[in-house]
Parts: C-alpha cells; structure tokens; sequence
C-alpha cells in the first residue's frame, strides 16, 4: 500500500507488545493487526489519536508515504 | 478482496433463524415476518407441485390416451382434437420445470431473507443469489410464454390464444429490477468491507 503504518517500528523503540497497545487504545489485537500488516482501509481520527496518545508521537511519525500500487485490494 | 462464495455456502440449507428477532436487527418488522411466512409457504408450494407434475409426467408416458380429446371452440363453432402423447409431455415437461424454476427462485430467495433476519444481508453470496434469481426469472418467463406460443401455433392450433409480446415487459421489468438490485447489494457489501476494514 502507498500509505505503511510504521507500527512495528514504534512498538519496537518503546519495548511494547501489541495486546499492550491494544489494551490501551481499546482497540481490539485483531483490528490493530490489521493496521499493522497494512490491511486497514481507513483510520479513524480516533483511534489515530489514541495511538499517538500512548506512543507518544505525532502522525507522522505513524505514517509514511511509500511509491507504489495505491490499493492492493481488488474491489468485489 | 475478490468475491468467491462457496457453492456449499450458494445452494447449501437455509441458516438456521431462530423464532425471535436476532440481535443484528432490532425486531422483525410485521413486512418482515409476513414475507418469510408467504415465501416458505410458497416455497413449499411449489416444491409439492413440482414433485405432483414430475409424477404426473412420468405417468402420462404409460397412460392410454385414446379416449382423451380436447375440445377446441373458437367462438363460433368448436371442434374435437385428438389428445396425443407429445402435446402431453410437452406441457408436462414445461409445467414441471416452470415450477422447477420457482423452486430454484423461491430457494435463493429464503437464502437471501434469512440473511437480511440474521442481520447480515449485505454478503457477496448474496449478490450472485439475486443473480440467479434474475437468470431464473427469465428463464422460467421465456419458457412459459415460447411454450404457450409453440402450443398455440403448432401443436394445437387454436386451443389457446397466442401470447403477445406485450406480455413479456412485466417479467422484463422485474427481471431488470433483481438485477438492479443485485448490483446494489454489490455496492453495499463493499461498503460493508471498507467499514470493516476502517480501524
């Protein structure tokens, strides 16, 4: 996807796990997989400010643009 | 992601929908609860008749015709005909899969209102069961009206009248509309995928 969710590597810096995150944003660990792996389709201003709220960063730091295919999902 | 429904999950049973209104709706509108009770009536129905000329058809081949006759009165005067085998097995024929074809519809149809009681209508199955419900309208619409246009002009000539074109363009419309609406529920199960997909 064009749009990478850099969620591993913020987890990584702050030596947190998913569920963590997950029990903290009240977000479940499937959704938050989701985002993680680039899946999501969209994100709520919600949870994006639950998410830098507890990772402690800005959206940016969150998100990255990245050159390529902008949709991998095919429509139905 | 690209729709594949399974063909155990297209023609499989009817989910089983309990007797009280499910939690993904709030209660079952009266529209609601009467549409089902008239679309399993319907469905049993026609399954009974489809069986009853199923028989009926194969009895007909062994059934001694000789003494049938059908009277042709075109107003002014009437007239016998003989009774023969290929005039009864072929509007057997045609009856039994006209009702077969209602079966066919009315069972996609349970499948699809069973979806919409469970709370969940907006599924890819959902769009290629409408889809065939079209095909099916039309299928059993052109059968019914060629098959009366063959009897009235060949195999028995003046027993009943020809069918007009005109009486196609009610079916047509509600054959347009199955598949319109098939293409709406397209455009609501991605709908429903991109919430699912919105964290």
């Amino acid at each position: 996807m064009a749009i990478r969710v850099q969620l591993d590597r913020l987890l990584a810096e702050r030596r947190m796990s998913l569920t963590e995150l997950a029990d903290r944003v009240g977000v479940t660990v499937a959704n938050l997989s989701i985002l993680k792996t680039g899946k999501a389709r969209a994100v709520r201003f919600s949870t994006l400010e639950a998410l830098c709220r507890e990772l402690d960063c800005q959206p940016g730091d969150l998100l990255a643009f990245e050159p390529g295919p902008a949709n991998p999902f095919p429509e139905d | 992601m690209g729709f594949k429904p399974s063909l155990k999950r297209l023609i499989g049973a009817p989910r089983h929908v309990p007797l009280v209104p499910s939690a993904g709706i709030s209660g079952w509108s009266l529209p609601a609860r009467l549409l089902r009770i008239i679309i399993d009536t319907a469905f049993m129905a026609s399954v009974c008749l489809t069986v009853l000329f199923a028989i009926v058809s194969v009895v007909a081949i062994f059934l001694p015709l000789n003494s049938f006759s059908i009277t042709i009165d075109d107003g002014a005067n009437a007239r016998q005909m003989p009774l023969t085998r290929t005039l009864v097995l072929f509007v057997m024929a045609v009856v039994t899969t006209y009702f077969a074809g209602t079966v066919a519809i009315l069972h996609y149809l349970r499948l699809l209102f069973r979806t919409l009681l469970a709370g969940d209508p907006f599924q890819p199955a959902n769009i290629l069961r409408l889809r065939l419900i079209g095909a099916a309208l039309a299928f059993v619409t052109l059968l019914g009206w060629g098959a009366r246009m063959l009897v009235a002009q060949h195999l028995a000539v003046g027993a009943i009248d020809t069918p007009g074109i005109g009486e196609l363009i009610t079916p047509a419309f509600a054959i347009i509309i199955t598949f319109t609406l098939a293409e709406l529920f397209r455009e609501g199960a991605r709908l429903r995928r991109e919430t699912e997909l919105t964290i």
